[in-house]
Parts: C-alpha cells; sequence; structure tokens
C-alpha cells in the first residue's frame, strides 16, 4: 500500500542535508535532515511489520532483510564503484585511508569508524569520501536489530487467544512500550553523554544515543499505521476542513524543520539537548499529516515529479557526498553544486530504474530495449573494470594525507623550539624599552603551522607557535599565557581565522584589548575560497580590519587579497593549506614581512 | 529465484568479510625506524595510528635528541631531552613541553631541579 505524500517527507530530509553539505554557513544544522529519514524508516518498518502480522498471523524477518539487503546494498555498491574513478581529478591525499573507508562502508560500520577516527563533515581537513554512510550503518543497525525484537514480539503475541486482530493490538501494545523504553533510553544517553562533550562526534556517530528517532517513528506506527488506523483517526478523515489543516500542519513542520537547519551547529549543545529531538517530532507531524491527507483522499493522484525525487532520494544521498567532495576541489561551489547534482541524478536512476530491478529479478525497458536478468552477465562484465580500479586505488591509499604528516611534524619540531624557549626563559634577559623579548611572535592554526619553518627562517628573531583547529578563542589563551611568562616578544601577530567562531567580534576585541602596553599587534586576514565556511572567515577578515580603523596599534595583513591573485599557489592542495608549496610560503612572508614593516611605523599599544 | 540466491549471497559474503576485516583492524602499536628526511627527523620506538605513541628515540639533524615516552606523536610522560648546544633535561614532560618534576642542566652546569608548568620552573619560594 502505497501512502501518497510520504515521497515529500523523503525529499524533505534530502534537501535538508544537501543544503548543509552545498551551503554550510546558511544552513549549518542541515545535518538534521538524516533525523528526517532515521524517524521516517522506524516509522515504515514498523508499521508494515504490523500489517504483515494482521494480513498473515506472522512476520517473516528473513524475506524483510532480503528485501532490504536488495534495496540498499547495489546503490552502495556502486556508489564507491563509479565515484572513485573521479579521485583521479584530485590529489592522493584524497584517498588517505580508503581501505578502512571501503571496509566500513559495505560492512555498515562507518558510525564506529568514524568515532574511532574522530571525523566529521566539519573535519578541517579533507573529509572521508564515503563519511555519509555512517546514517546508512545506524539505519542497517537498526533493521537488522529491531526486527529480530519486533519478530519475538510477534511469536509471543500469537500465544495470545483471540482474534488475528486482538493480536495484532497486543503486538502493537508492545511495540509501543518497547520503544517508549528504548527512545527515552537513547535520548537520555545522548543528552548525558553530550553534556560531557566538547567534541561531539562519538555521541553523534553513536548506534546508541543517536538511534531514539528510530524508536520515535516505531512508536508512532505502532499508534497510527499504514494500513491501520485507530477509528477516531478515520473519522477526523472524514471533517470537511481536515485537508487544509493537514495541509497547514505538514507546512509548520517543514517551516520547522528549516528553522533548525538555520539554528542549530555541530558544535552547539542545544542540537543534542533539544535540536535532534525536536525533528524527529517535527517528522512525526509531517508523517500524520501526510498519512492523513491520503486518508481523506485516497484517490487522488500525485505528482509524477515528487514519486520521481522519492524514488531516486537514496541514490542522490550516496553519490552526492564524494562527487561533491572531488568537484569542490577542481571547481567553483556553483559548478560543483551543479556537476554534482546532475551526476548523482543520473547514477540514482541508473541504480533505481536498471541495476536494482535486474538484481531483484524483474524484467526492464531501456530505450525501448527489453533488458532481462539473464543479461546481468554483460553488465558484470561493465563493471569489472571498476572493482579493478577500485583494488588498484585501496593498494595505493595514503594511511596518513600529506598535510597531517607535514602538520604533524611541524608540531613536533614546534615543541622542540619551545622547550629551547623555556630553556632561554630560565635566565631573564634585558629586551627592549619593555621587559619583553624583541622580535615576533606569530600565533596561528594550522595554515601558519605548515609553513612554520619557513616562516621562522625568514622572519628574524620570530618564534611561531601554530596548532591545527585552533580559532581566537584559543590565540587569546596562548597569547595570555606567553604575556605571563614574558616570552611574547615585541609584535604579535595572529594569524587565525580558517576555523572561525560565530562569536568572533568578542574574541578579536579581547585579543586587542589585553596585549600588553609595548606591544605591535597584527592581524592575518584570513583566505578561504574553497566553500565551506568562506563567508564566516571572509566576515572574521573584514571584521580585522574595522579594528586596524579604530586602535592605531593594530595592523592588517591582507593575505586574503594576495592570496586570491595566486590561485597557483594552492594547486594540489585542499585550498586552504599552501604550506607544501614553496611559492605560497615565500608569498606568505612576503606579506607578512611588508605588515611588520608598516607596523614597525605605528605606535605601540599604550 | 535461484540467480537472487547468488546475489544475495554474494552480497552477505562481502559484508560478512568486511565486518570480520572491521573487527579486526584496530590499531596496534608496533615497532618501527622512520626518516623524515624533508623535516631532518629520525625516529625509532613505538608507532601507533601513524604517530609516535609509546616508548621511543627521536633525533634531529641538528644533534638535538629525546629518548622517552610519546602520546599522539608528542613528548608526553618520562623523557631525556638533549639539546645539541649542551644543555639537557631530565623529567617529566607533557603537551611537548616541561611539566611536572624534572632536572634541567645548562650549557655551563647549572642545575634547575624541582618542578616545571608549561616550561616555566616553578621557583621554590621556602
Amino acid at each position: 500500500m502505497r501512502i501518497k505524500w510520504f515521497s515529500l517527507i523523503r525529499i524533505s530530509g534530502l534537501l535538508l542535508v544537501l543544503l548543509y553539505h552545498f551551503y554550510p554557513e546558511s544552513y549549518r544544522g542541515g545535518f538534521v535532515g538524516v533525523d528526517l529519514f532515521f524517524t521516517f524508516s522506524g516509522y515504515l518498518v514498523t508499521a508494515l511489520f504490523c500489517d504483515e502480522f494482521y494480513d498473515k498471523g506472522y512476520i517473516n524477518v528473513g524475506s524483510f532483510y532480503r528485501r532490504r539487503l536488495f534495496r540498499i546494498y547495489p546503490p552502495l555498491l556502486l556508489t564507491i564503484l563509479l565515484c572513485l574513478p573521479f579521485t583521479y581529478l584530485v590529489s592522493h591525499d584524497y584517498l588517505t585511508e580508503l581501505p578502512q573507508q571501503v571496509v566500513s562502508a559495505l560492512s555498515f560500520t562507518t558510525n564506529l569508524f568514524e568515532i574511532q577516527n574522530g571525523g566529521n563533515y566539519e573535519a578541517q581537513f579533507i573529509p572521508h569520501l564515503f563519511v555519509h554512510t555512517w546514517s546508512l550503518a545506524l539505519e542497517v543497525q537498526f533493521y537488522v536489530l529491531w526486527a529480530i525484537v519486533v519478530g519475538v514480539l510477534a511469536k509471543l503475541c500469537r500465544h495470545f487467544s483471540g482474534t488475528i486482530k486482538n493480536q495484532t493490538t497486543y503486538l502493537r501494545l508492545s511495540i509501543f512500550l518497547i520503544s517508549l523504553i528504548l527512545a527515552i533510553t537513547s535520548y537520555v544517553t545522548m543528552v548525558v553523554r553530550s553534556s560531557r562533550l566538547t567534541e561531539f562526534s562519538p555521541v553523534y556517530f553513536s548506534s546508541i544515543a543517536h538511534s531514539f528517532p528510530f524508536f520515535i517513528g516505531s512508536l508512532l506506527a505502532s499508534i497510527n499505521g499504514i494500513k491501520q488506523v485507530p477509528q477516531r483517526f478515520k473519522r477526523k478523515a472524514q471533517q470537511q476542513q481536515i485537508k487544509g489543516k493537514s495541509v497547514g500542519i505538514f507546512t509548520c513542520c517543514v517551516i520547522g524543520l528549516l528553522i533548525l537547519a538555520k539554528q542549530l551547529t555541530f558544535t552547539s549543545q542545544l542540537t543534542y539537548y533539544l535540536g535532534i529531538l525536536l525533528a524527529s517530532l517535527l517528522t512525526g507531524g509531517m508523517i500524520l499529516s501526510a498519512r492523513m491527507l491520503h486518508e481523506k483522499n485516497p484517490e487522488a493522484s500525485e505528482p509524477k515529479v515528487f514519486v520521481f525525487l522519492a524514488n531516486i532520494s537514496y541514490g542522490v544521498y550516496l553519490f552526492h557526498w564524494p562527487l561533491y567532495v572531488i568537484f569542490t576541489n577542481r571547481w567553483s561551489l556553483s559548478q560543483a553544486v551543479l556537476a554534482t547534482i546532475s551526476l548523482s541524478i543520473v547514477f540514482s536512476m541508473g541504480s533505481f530504474y536498471i541495476v536494482e530491478p535486474l538484481l531483484a529479478g524483474k524484467d526492464i525497458v531501456v530505450l525501448k530495449k527489453k533488458l532481462t536478468p539473464s543479461q546481468l552477465k554483460y553488465g558484470i562484465l561493465l563493471l569489472l573494470p571498476l572493482v579493478g580500479n577500485l583494488f588498484f586505488l585501496i593498494s595505493q591509499a595514503p594511511q596518513m594525507s600529506t598535510l597531517e604528516k607535514d602538520l604533524w611534524l611541524s608540531n613536533v619540531q614546534q615543541d622542540v623550539d619551545r622547550l629551547q624557549m623555556a630553556r632561554e626563559g630560565l635566565e631573564q634577559k634585558e629586551a627592549s624599552d619593555y621587559t619583553f623579548p624583541k622580535g615576533t611572535s606569530i600565533i596561528g592554526d594550522s595554515v601558519i603551522l605548515g609553513a612554520r619553518d619557513y616562516l621562522m627562517e625568514n622572519i628574524p628573531d620570530s618564534f611561531v607557535d601554530g596548532e591545527v583547529s585552533r580559532n581566537l578563542d584559543r590565540a587569546y589563551e596562548v597569547m595570555i599565557a606567553n604575556q605571563e611568562e614574558n616570552v611574547l616578544r615585541e609584535y604579535v601577530v595572529i594569524g587565525i581565522g580558517n576555523n572561525p567562531q560565530y562569536d568572533y567580534e568578542e574574541q578579536a576585541v579581547k585579543i586587542v584589548e589585553d596585549l600588553a602596553a609595548g606591544h605591535h599587534l597584527i592581524f592575518v586576514v584570513p583566505y578561504d575560497d574553497s566553500s565551506k565556511l568562506s563567508e564566516l572567515v571572509k566576515e572574521q577578515g573584514e571584521y580585522y580590519k574595522k579594528l586596524a580603523q579604530k586602535y592605531d596599534y593594530v595592523t592588517i595583513c591582507d593575505w586574503a587579497v594576495v592570496a586570491r591573485a595566486h590561485p597557483e599557489i594552492y594547486e594540489d592542495t585542499d585550498g586552504i593549506h599552501f604550506g607544501s608549496n614553496q611559492e605560497g610560503n615565500e608569498l606568505f612572508t612576503k606579506t607578512l614581512l611588508a605588515a611588520l614593516q608598516e607596523a614597525e611605523g605605528q605606535p605601540r599599544k599604550e | 529465484m535461484k540467480r537472487q540466491i547468488m546475489i544475495a549471497s554474494l552480497f552477505l559474503a562481502i559484508i560478512l568479510t568486511c565486518l570480520v576485516i572491521f573487527l579486526n583492524t584496530e590499531e596496534h602499536d608496533y615497532y618501527t625506524e622512520v626518516s623524515f628526511e624533508d623535516q631532518g627527523i629520525n625516529y625509532q620506538g613505538m608507532v601507533r595510528n601513524n604517530k609516535f605513541e609509546g616508548e621511543g628515540k627521536l633525533t634531529f639533524s641538528n644533534g638535538d635528541d629525546y629518548r622517552g615516552a610519546f602520546v599522539d606523536g608528542r613528548f608526553e610522560g618520562e623523557g631525556v631531552f638533549i639539546q645539541h648546544q649542551g644543555w639537557d633535561y631530565v623529567g617529566s614532560f607533557s603537551k611537548g613541553t616541561f611539566n611536572g618534576e624534572g632536572v634541567l642542566t645548562t650549557e655551563d652546569g647549572k642545575i634547575f631541579a624541582g618542578r616545571f608548568e608549561n616550561g616555566v620552573f616553578e621557583v621554590d619560594e621556602n
């Protein structure tokens, strides 16, 4: 039984996820799209189990697994095989940890793999190509366990006397109670665990903490299923204005989800306390109103475009991420989005309308030509080079990207330099007129860390203190600690901005105001045109310029302008870290030296 | 139907094989000797997750030398650092620097023995 308008739920979930991936600065909470999928899956699977029990008097768990396997696995295999050839367009670093990624995607354990590695979509470096299969992993884990639970409950309910209708009522009641207990347990786990975290990947990817949306869906299905709905629901469907009300509720839920997509962030505690729960409840509202619309007018036809988009939504979800990650490295954001969407739709259509029916033993017609399952062998021949390519790339994949390795080794060198600095600090030295050392302290993030060796060699009396993922908040702490230890040098360079905070204004003002008297302060305007948080990075850079206008001891090193004019220094990089490029190092150092020279002519902080 | 059973079996075989591989690829510590020529770093010791972890010896091309404990690729735990210009430190490290009890001997033999906090020697007021 196909419920019309359910397609809109799938489409809404997919759109939220795509908006989050393509325009994260505008839809930074769009990741709640997967919670739509989760809630809807929990509902659909449970409602179909109840219907099957009512119709047949038993639940065939094996048949359920087979249907799910044939729906889920072919697009997943195709995603891996068809997307990997595109990695030849980008640097070898995009293959980092490919064997582990493929193994975990194909065994539905990506969420566990990402917990082990601390990965997420907002990871600073090259993201994993198949990180998005974490949600598929969670979904399959739910299917496997939930089918067993409901299958056992169904067997137990068969022992109750009475009609099949009564037995179905017992089954739904037991599903309701178990779903309620599991939903509460899972939600409480998420709240408790997230309250102790600052990096939320372990709780976000958790099979336990992030499973309550499924149980909210199954709870709803136990009350209001697909074929079986309460009498009250049927009576409501007879009301005159119910259609308008249902459309209104559905629209309000969509608006609510859009607000969540605009307001939530991956790193905010509120997301884990309330955001994901709200998204699941709003999905519940969408499910009920869509179900009511269907009940009110079962004969109405659904626009074909909705059906088409819903059919390919799973495929688009799978294909879009690796393609997008690769294309954004080569092209502008709009070009990458266009290419990603086009190719994802083509691949998903191929999967849904050709490969999946053929594997399921159905005949299909492609370009007026009938294909039969027996012709599968030709398809397999076509796949062979792609399988060969997969094994070749796996054999070539590095364990650590060049960028990560360089940054880590720079960090080791930085630690040794700090030891030397600590040694020098044991015997206080006279510095300039003020009581701090001459020279330049450069406090930066991974961009600075990557260029550290070159900067220290070419900027006299400089000490570079860089750290991966450092933001203004942390830079402030480093500056104050250096100030207290009397090792902060005369010129202080803040090279921070590629890990922007939303409260950057407050943090930047703290740096400006709490810097001790006698120092010069230089802000490096960060450069990031490679998508992701580029708008926020630009805003932060513009704010630095305002500070320089307000305070005469603040100077600007406008790296953004220089970097934009020299795209060649970012060739074969992630578009942010130029440290592996000699020309990039030279250019950055030259720009910074010019800013230091300008600062020399400016007053010190009084 | 027979074909479908074959396909389903193939899928299941892939899933189970990958699951077995996944469960057996937990990161293990192992001993290695590695040189990073660009950075002038040579390492002999234990490694986990591609980074120095556990006991090891790190030598730099300028003559600096560290022997001791590492965590996540950085100096962490008990160790000895010998600087090429003649000073050395024996004691506790954390987050890459002197942290905890230690003894630093300068180039001219002066000894700073006691507690260090983030690289700063804490002078005993008593």
